[in-house]
């Protein structure tokens, strides 16, 4: 079966699409396992981990900001 | 409100309103955002300067009122706040929160072993630092620091217990 360059290129960003999702939904899970760690640890009178998960978080925001910046960008004048 | 019923939750498929992948991508930035920005307030909150003294000094009774080896129930630094003032050694006084760092059972002075003694889950306090001596508490007992000022011994300040040594 013959497929046209466009529809080729459509599925491939689907594709694309659908890891960045993926991927972006284990980053924020990530980020929900660290928050609940440190306030679990902050219960038990821990507070060395707090800073840490503070940086990797905000690390975390950053990659998906770039995500969804660049979903933006690959989706233009496609929807 | 029954328009919004029907608009949210329609009888047929063609109706419905799907949230598209972008949308969905925003929205789970947007939680990201919102957890990196607890994660900072967590990590804010710890570098606030805790001073153990910043309650206010209460007078809890009179130095001579407990025998030695006797103990007295008061609360501090709030109403429901339990805690037991406890005369181990003539002129030792030592006070710590009633609550059991496990399951907020409210401890008992056992003068004989010298100990503080939860009767829940048979957990027990070292009385000359709070620490976990037995049973399943996690960690040490908050301590509240004393003052002994004329004839009245007064609660100053509470200091979070460390955690068990395992």
């Amino acid at each position: 079966m013959k497929v046209s360059t466009t529809a080729h290129r459509r599925r491939q960003r689907s594709a694309v699409f659908a890891a960045l999702l993926l991927f972006n939904l284990v980053l924020v899970l990530l980020q929900l396992w660290l928050f609940v760690g440190v306030l679990e640890s902050l219960q038990s009178g821990k507070s060395t981990m707090a800073l840490p998960a503070a940086a990797v978080s905000v690390l975390i925001l950053a990659v998906n900001v770039w995500m969804l910046r660049g979903v933006v960008k690959l989706t233009e004048g496609v929807i | 409100m029954d328009n919004r019923l029907a608009n949210d939750f329609p009888i047929d498929w063609d109706e419905d309103h799907f949230v598209c992948r972008r949308e969905f991508l925003k929205f789970m930035t947007l939680a990201s955002g919102g957890l990196a920005l607890g994660s900072i307030g967590l990590a804010a909150w710890t570098k606030l300067p805790r001073d153990h003294r910043n309650f206010d000094a209460k007078a809890i009774c009179r130095a001579d009122a407990i025998p030695v080896g006797g103990s007295f129930g008061f609360s501090y630094p709030r109403e429901h706040d339990l805690c037991i003032l406890v005369q181990s050694e003539p002129g030792v006084f030592r006070a710590y929160s009633r609550r059991c760092t496990h399951l907020s059972c409210p401890v008992e002075w056992e003068a004989d072993k010298k100990r503080l003694f939860c009767p829940c889950h048979n957990g027990a306090f070292s009385i000359q630092d709070g620490s976990v001596l037995q049973g399943p508490p996690p960690r040490a007992l908050p301590e509240i620091m004393l003052e002994i000022r004329g004839d009245h011994i007064f609660a100053v300040g509470v200091k979070q217990g460390g955690d068990r040594e395992s």
